[in-house]
């Protein structure tokens, strides 16, 4: 008899509820658990704390999970994490800190900068990090989706629930801001000066 | 998901690629998807009892509101399916009241809430075929004073421990009303009983007892009872009574004279 049902959808339909949990719970896995490394370097970044970031990317699992039935298969997973993220750290900032907005000296400077490019090569990861650290959190966070997990603007705006045209405007503040922050650090090793000598300017 | 019209920014791809080099140079704690599983696990476990909880508790409640609600139910004298359930929740309001009222609610409680009550109201016609012809001014009285919800259904003579009662049967959605007369034995009286009426007006005694929900008015002539019992509340069911009154008296006086 032809009942309309493929056999993957009737044996989906005749799993029993501990089975079809399992199951889901295994799709979740394989459609989540990828992204966990990426999700806990952004946390730890944003909020300057390992431990922090730990507890946050677990939370984010357990969110994830408790809303993971309104997730459409086939939709982006990572982008869908990484707004649970935002929202958690969000959740957290409140709980724990206030994040301080930009300073006037900052916008200051950023509104002034003429930026050459730093010579980064030159730079460790560590310094580059610190010069991360350093810029104000509100463009930390969009020049880590866009540039580092490269989020198109549009899908950083969503995760960060912000206007498109904001997310533009913060991520090219934030490069400038992050080149000054990296230029200071490069001239304090007198990498910048000794380039510039060699280029005989 | 594409970006190229919006990324109209020129990206510094040498910066954003040591970035990236950088930010994913950090050590991820080896045991955070260890730790993420066991959250999961924790949660899972969580809802899977209280899914096993709701599945014992809804039903355990749900039987309690049933038992209590039944319970209540039989207290007010529904679900009583046997003559002798019946019977014993007839005694049992029957000794609320005084003798003299016993009469028009034992005949309320058997004829009219243990009767049968049909779903459509019969043509009147058909609704008072069996009323004793001398009785028909009290129809015309019962129809000219009953509140607008209820309809008459039935009006006739019946028989209850050998006792014969007139008896105009209404009833509205969810109420009866009685309007019920009978012969006064001797023994029967309010007065005799020394019992004060509620209140005398325009020569009318009205005497007023109450069991359960059942609310009863009545007066006495000098061979009759009649009674006004019902659902209705205490004021209501008395007004009522004190409508009807003077045309009941009229009609009783005649027969008795």
């Amino acid at each position: 008899m032809e009942h309309g049902l493929s056999g993957r959808q009737l044996f989906v339909e005749q799993l029993k509820p501990a089975a079809k949990a399992e199951s889901t719970r295994a799709e979740f896995e394989a459609e989540a658990m990828p992204h966990v490394n990426d999700l806990f370097r952004t946390a730890a970044r944003i909020l300057g704390d390992g431990t922090r970031a730990e507890d946050v990317v677990q939370e984010v699992y357990l969110q994830a999970w408790k809303s993971y039935h309104r997730f459409e298969a086939g939709t982006n997973c990572r982008a869908w994490l990484f707004r649970i993220l935002f929202h958690c750290i969000n959740h957290h900032r409140r709980k724990w800190f206030r994040f301080p907005l930009l300073k006037e000296s900052e916008e200051f400077l950023e509104a002034n900068l003429v930026a050459p490019p730093p010579t980064i090569d030159h730079l460790t990861d560590a310094e580059i990090l610190a010069a991360l650290d350093r810029i104000p959190d509100e463009f930390r966070a969009v020049i880590l989706l866009v540039d580092v997990e490269e989020f198109a603007y549009k899908d950083a705006a969503t995760i960060l629930s912000l206007p498109l045209g904001t997310v533009m405007s913060r991520i090219s503040r934030g490069r400038k801001l992050l080149r000054a922050q990296l230029q200071s650090v490069a001239e304090s090793y007198g990498i910048g000066k000794k380039l510039a000598k060699e280029q005989g300017l | 998901m594409s970006s190229e019209p919006m990324d109209s920014i020129p990206r510094d791809e040498q910066l954003a690629a040591r970035l990236r080099q950088a930010v994913r140079s950090q050590q991820v704690p080896p045991e955070l998807q260890v730790k993420i599983r066991q959250r999961l696990d924790a949660e899972q476990q969580r809802q899977e009892q209280g899914v096993w909880r709701a599945a014992v508790w809804v039903p355990a409640a749900a039987a309690l509101i049933l038992c209590i609600s039944a319970g209540v139910a039989y207290q007010q004298g529904h679900l009583r399916l046997t003559a002798g359930q019946r019977e014993s929740f007839m005694n049992s309001m029957l000794v609320k009241v005084s003798t003299t009222m016993r009469p028009g609610l034992d005949d309320h409680l058997h004829c009219s809430v243990y009767g049968r009550v049909p779903d459509t109201i019969p043509p009147l016609a058909q609704a008072v075929k069996d009323l004793p012809p001398q009785f028909a001014e009290v129809l015309t009285v019962v129809q000219q004073q009953a509140p607008q919800s209820f309809q008459l259904y039935s009006a006739h003579l019946c028989t209850r421990r050998g006792r014969k009662f007139v008896h105009f049967q209404l009833k509205s959605e969810s109420k009866l009303l009685s309007v019920i007369i009978t012969r006064r034995n001797v023994e029967e009286s309010f007065v005799r009983d020394q019992i004060l009426p509620e209140l005398q007006e325009h020569g009318v005694a009205l005497y007023e007892a109450r069991a359960a929900r059942f609310q009863m008015a009545a007066i006495e002539t000098r061979d009759y009872l009649a009674y006004v019992v019902s659902d209705l509340g205490g004021a209501e069911n008395r007004k009522l009574m004190l409508a009807m009154a003077p045309g009941i008296q009229s009609v009783l006086r005649k027969l008795e004279s």
